[in-house]
């Protein structure tokens, strides 16, 4: 274990090769190792505290049935991050049309000067986390999550392309419109501020 | 040579374009000033965004998380 509390790679794996095993014990200390991620991942993607509980429970109950089939080509993190990705999408599809529609509505049809983008990194650099968080929460079901996956989980592109059903391209447009999305919500909270 | 889109630029801030566009846009950004800037700004960006979404993923455990769910 890491002064940090988190585990090193090898006390994973052999974590990980118990947990395979059956051993109930190693996958309570997998469970205290990532419920904060995974908690913190569905409680982005679903923005509901109650919602994202029975979600975090539900990837536990899955990473337990399915451990057997985690092979190593992907992190642990990445994996059991995927189990909960998936389970929260399903989710977001089977709310209601009337949700959806209450979605706030956002443009991309202008470019963005460059000027406007190294103030900005400024600001989400600063003490403006929360107002970067709050603003990647008021995005679309679709660009939230692949913003999360890619910024909050450091999922690859491809990763991301998976989870998502979408093709690698798509993944990068998202990302992008996303971005461009946040610079326009943060620089409005900016100049909020500044009144 | 021309001026890349955003969208790559934003995809190489990403560290995600092939290697081979990678180091054409490297040598684009090493002729244009407004280019690197713009680089720059989203590889800012990019880190920020990461601090800001990673700086509460590595939340301990409750007293109420010390074992994982049972299925019914």
């Amino acid at each position: 274990m890491s002064d940090s509390g988190r585990m090193d790679e090898s006390t994973l794996v052999a974590v990980v090769r118990r947990a395979q095993g059956g051993d109930a014990e190693a996958f309570g200390e997998i469970y205290r190792q990532y419920c904060g991620r995974v908690l913190g991942l569905c409680r982005r993607l679903l923005r509901s505290p109650e919602a994202a509980e029975d979600a975090a429970n539900e990837t536990f109950l899955r990473a337990q049935r399915a451990i057997g089939s985690f092979n190593g080509t992907v992190s642990f993190a990445t994996w059991l991050l995927s189990i909960a990705s998936h389970h929260c999408l399903d989710q977001l599809r089977h709310r209601t049309v009337e949700q959806r529609l209450m979605e706030p509505e956002w443009s991309d049809r202008q470019e963005p000067e460059a000027r406007e983008l190294t103030p900005l990194g400024q600001m989400m650099a600063g003490e403006q986390a929360l107002a970067v968080r709050d603003a990647v929460e008021a995005l679309p079901d679709q660009t939230r999550l692949a913003l999360v996956l890619c910024y909050a989980c450091g999922f690859t592109y491809e990763q991301i392309a998976e989870v998502m059903h979408l093709n690698r391209n798509h993944v990068a447009t998202l990302i992008f419109r996303g971005k461009r999305a946040l610079r326009k919500k943060l620089a409005r909270h900016g100049r909020e501020q500044q009144r | 040579m021309n001026c890349f889109p955003e969208l790559t630029y934003a995809v190489y801030a990403d560290g995600e374009l092939p290697a081979e566009e990678a180091a054409q846009v490297e040598e684009h950004l090493a002729a244009c000033s407004r280019c690197r800037r713009l680089a720059d700004s989203l590889q800012v960006e990019t880190r920020a965004l990461q601090q800001a979404l990673q700086a509460d993923e590595a939340a301990e455990p409750s007293a109420s998380r010390q074992n994982p769910p049972q299925s019914a």
